[in-house]
């Protein structure tokens, strides 16, 4: 409420008319002819305004184009976001496991896909490199097509900053992991981390179990289609030259020679990582590393890291994403039926959407859909005294809700 | 997410279309502010509503539209097809629903035209507050600037508006003082 005697007779009038004035005031304002006669014109205007009929809204057409363009970025974006779930999912070696998982895992890899004609996913423009295994491509690597202006470019890479930042990151976690792994275990393993042109997907699969066999498929994939890769311990100066081969080819080496500053200098960090990695496994090509690689490490390290933080046990049955961002403690919540998580299909039948009247939905609750493990659900009270409901949402890194997609 | 958007289309197009003050910079901005919803719903803290938040969003795309066209809205006649309650009046093809209508519009367009004259400030926090029905807070929150500044634009922006479409005559020049916070 504003303070009576600092205002200008208009602004009181203002204020009065949209009731910001204490009742106090707001008496004190009635009872000066002038000032009601000033707020009978605020009245006035803000009437006409209100009463004058709404702008005529586009035609369907349009509003389906507006519509489905907001659709393909948000889908482009939360390919991002599944293209995490995809690394493990979309492997050279998922189809033995989805077809040995059954159709859990495989509805899990469906819906993990986005539609590809809406895929515009700004991490796919890198391409596997020559030597490396590309087995399956996830479904979210179609090519990116060019930004269509500065503003879209400029979008674009905001979009991808964040993760490269994660990526970095995780990077330098996985670093680590690998040398612990190395200096613990024998050196002529061969393990699917060490072995030469690792990707994403295998990092994903090597990371989240050591699954011996996606680290066989690695290997065999290694020295398949790169002999001189997978032989034993090659110098120092022959990896770096391997990589910094693999790098150029790849169209990324003037970025692996850019400063530090930008997003792209990020990422460029991480490459420059990853070749460090190979140097200090004793002549692992496997710093010849995507930026698929390097997002599928940062799912793999932001998981490790939210499960540190939410204190869940790493059985994955826990909460994968914080929850703070959507969670507001001073809005009352209605009791809603917590009991049994609503399955695959239950929550296809749910909107989501703000709850009546405008209000937001709080006290979230994510749990792994128990039909699906590779889904996290997201859970919310309403804030209104409308009918209880649960709203559901597949945010962060999992599988954006599209109704489309479960029909 | 398609029914969130579907959901709140309207509004945002209609909030676009008050402060953009014509049919191709609303349709532009809508566009904007729905790619921008989607792209920024994660940074949603929920400590708005959700509609409060989308307006933000939406007056954010519009304005940044208009600046980047680089020039003052101009108040167009309608190139659209007719929404649904243009339709209906249509069909009723009543002689007082039609006049009821094409005055209507003439108020509309008079309505755009008179925003169209206000700075941008003012026709975002009168939009905001007579056509959003957002409160002084809310709009503080949306445009980025002290309730009081909200406030003063708002008083001021109203008053403008009845001088231009002369309404009343409450004009008085000793109130006219500069914006305050």
């Amino acid at each position: 409420m504003t303070d009576f005697d600092d205002l200008p007779p208009d602004e009181l009038a203002g204020a009065r008319f949209d009731s910001e004035l204490t009742d106090e005031d707001a008496v004190r304002v009635d009872a000066d002819p002038d000032l009601a006669r000033q707020v009978a014109a605020q009245a006035s205007v803000s009437d006409l305004l209100k009463g004058a009929a709404a702008p005529p809204l586009p035609s369907s057409a349009m509003q389906e184009r507006h519509l489905g363009a907001a659709l393909a970025a948000f889908d482009a974006l939360s390919s991002n976001d599944a293209s995490l779930n995809d690394a493990s999912l979309n492997d050279a070696s998922s189809s033995e496991v989805v077809a040995a998982d059954g159709p859990t895992s495989a509805a899990a890899a469906s819906l993990a896909s986005p539609p590809v004609a809406d895929a515009t996913d700004t991490n796919s423009d890198s391409v596997p490199l020559p030597g490396l295994p590309t087995g399956s491509p996830p479904a979210d690597q179609s090519p990116t097509p060019p930004p269509a202006s500065l503003r879209d470019a400029r979008d674009r890479r905001r979009s991808i900053g964040p993760w490269v930042l994660s990526a970095a990151a995780a990077l330098l976690v996985v670093v680590a992991l690998v040398g612990i792994v190395n200096s613990g275990s024998n050196d002529d393993n061969n393990s699917a981390a060490a072995s030469d042109g690792m990707t994403g997907d295998e990092v994903s699969a090597d990371d989240g179990s050591s699954d011996a066999e996606s680290a066989f498929d690695a290997q065999s994939a290694a020295e398949s289609e790169s002999p001189a890769a997978a032989t034993a311990e090659p110098s120092s100066s022959a990896l770096e030259d391997a990589a910094d081969e693999a790098m150029a080819e790849e169209g990324d080496q003037a970025m692996a020679e850019d400063d530090a500053g930008d997003a792209e200098s990020v990422q460029d960090g991480a490459m420059a990582e990853g070749d460090a990695m190979a140097e200090e496994d004793g002549g692992d090509a496997g710093s010849a590393m995507t930026e698929d690689d390097a997002m599928a490490e940062d799912g793999a390290g932001d998981d490790s890291a939210m499960e540190e933080e939410d204190g869940a046990a790493a059985g994955g049955t826990e909460l994968s994403m914080p929850l703070g961002t959507f969670f507001d403690p001073d809005s009352p919540a209605v009791e809603v039926p917590t009991e049994g998580l609503p399955c695959l299909q239950e929550i296809t039948a749910l909107e989501i959407e703000t709850a009546p009247g405008g209000a937001l939905v709080v006290a979230p609750e994510a749990k792994l859909d128990p039909a699906n493990a590779a889904i996290t659900v997201f859970l919310f009270r309403t804030t209104t005294d409308g009918p209880a409901a649960a709203y559901a949402v597949l945010q962060g890194s999992c599988v954006p809700f599209d109704q489309a997609r479960f029909d | 997410m398609d029914s969130l958007l579907r959901r709140h289309y309207d509004r945002i197009y209609a909030v676009c279309r008050r402060i953009a003050g014509n049919d191709q910079d609303a349709a532009d901005a809508t566009q904007e502010a729905l790619i921008s919803i989607t792209r920024r719903l994660d940074s949603f803290d929920g400590r708005a509503k959700f509609s409060t938040w989308s307006y933000r969003v939406a007056t954010n795309a519009c304005l940044d539209e208009l600046r980047r066209r680089k020039r003052r809205p101009t108040p167009g006649l309608p190139e659209f097809e007719s929404g649904e309650e243009d339709q209906r009046h249509t069909r009723d093809g009543a002689l007082d629903g039609a006049l009821d209508r094409a005055e209507h519009v003439v108020v509309r367009d008079e309505i755009d035209a008179a925003l169209a004259q206000l700075s941008e400030e003012y026709r975002v926090a009168v939009v905001l507050r007579d056509l959003c029905d957002l409160d002084y807070a809310e709009i503080a929150e949306v445009t980025g600037v002290p309730s009081g500044t909200v406030r003063s634009r708002i008083s001021r922006g109203r008053r403008a508006l009845a001088d231009i479409l002369e309404i009343g005559n409450q004009t008085d020049p000793r109130d006219r003082q500069s914006e305050r916070p």
